[in-house]
């Protein structure tokens, strides 16, 4: 599903395919595209942060990174421990989430959707399981094609009334 | 003549001016500082030799020399976390000069601190809670990529999905 949109892209870059929502939980992610920055020695500079690459700030940002190391050492400098979440509801959100993610891998697909659903419940604010659960019931949004933001803003609308 | 010996002269104190070079002196950055130790390090056989005491104290680890073993142990963590090193003297750890060296990385590796080579003589010392969660995906071709493998390089993770 990846490769067509590296591809189109004509990107020089590694991509890597993450089916177990590893750094979405590494990360305590809850919804994407969202950037992390890790220096030449492996040390995380800068948590997640949403990230817009046809913004000219952030090109700007990252460039500046990349050629002027007293940025790097005051990222290192102000950057805080990553935290793990703490909230129960969430951990165990997470947890079903990635069950739901083995359980779709396997052909289970009905007890994937009964997982993602009390996932959802738990930490309903969580757009990567709302995401999950449109894109394996509504596959023709997501996959045929374009994506259809307009649908899913819809679907969001009607799921709120 | 002359010329032959007047160039002999010039090669002879270009010999001397080599073997005269002093050893660029060996660095180890921790926490982004440059560290100073009573006794240098020492880059023996492509192989980094430190100090033991001043090195692991510098990194908040304790040397230990239990009476009657011919050890070093050497101990750090946090609670639970907390794990020892053996040692063993004349092996793992080489009395140079009357001060006790042992290998760099057989002190960082077990206590999880990263190690990167800046030059050719310096390196830095990374504690292992500064560093980036570890993680292993396949690429496109399917082939395993560890975070590690892009050490050495600015490395921008751009996580997003196709929906």
């Amino acid at each position: 599903m990846v490769k067509p949109w590296h591809d189109n892209a004509n990107a020089e870059f590694t991509t890597l395919i993450d089916s177990q929502n590893i750094l979405g939980n590494t990360y305590n992610l809850k919804a994407i595209p969202y950037g992390v920055m890790i220096d030449e020695a492996g040390r995380l500079v800068k948590h997640p942060f949403n990230i817009n690459v046809a913004k000219k700030e952030t090109i700007k940002m990252l460039e500046t990174w990349l050629s002027d190391p007293t940025y790097n050492t005051r990222l290192l400098r102000d950057i805080t421990p990553l935290k793990k979440p703490e909230n129960p509801k969430v951990i165990e959100a997470n947890a079903r989430f990635k069950l739901g993610l083995t359980l779709l891998k396997i052909g289970k697909k009905p007890e994937a959707m009964i997982e993602w659903r009390k996932a959802l419940e738990l930490d309903p604010k969580n757009w990567l399981i709302h995401k999950q659960i449109w894109a394996v019931e509504h596959p023709e949004k997501f996959y045929d094609g374009n994506v259809d933001y307009g649908w899913q803003k819809e679907q969001l609308e009607a799921e709120k009334r | 003549m002359i010329k032959l010996i007047l160039v002999s002269c010039v090669m002879l104190s270009l010999a001397i001016g080599l073997q005269a070079a002093p050893t660029e002196k060996l660095q180890i950055l921790i926490d982004n500082q440059l560290a100073t130790f009573s006794h240098a390090p020492i880059l023996k056989d492509g192989v980094w030799l430190v100090p033991i005491e001043p090195f692991c104290k510098q990194l908040g680890l304790k040397v230990e020399y239990p009476d009657g073993a011919e050890m070093a142990v050497i101990c750090g963590g946090e609670g639970e976390a907390e794990i020892c090193v053996p040692m063993n003297l004349g092996e793992d750890v080489l009395s140079i000069n009357k001060v006790n060296y042992a290998k760099l990385e057989s002190i960082t590796k077990p206590f999880g601190y990263a190690i990167y080579k800046t030059s050719e003589t310096q390196l830095e010392v990374i504690h292992p809670k500064q560093l980036a969660p570890k993680f292993t995906l396949p690429d496109l071709q399917d082939n395993p990529k560890r975070l590690q493998d892009f050490r050495g390089k600015k490395t921008l993770l751009y996580i997003w999905g196709s929906w």
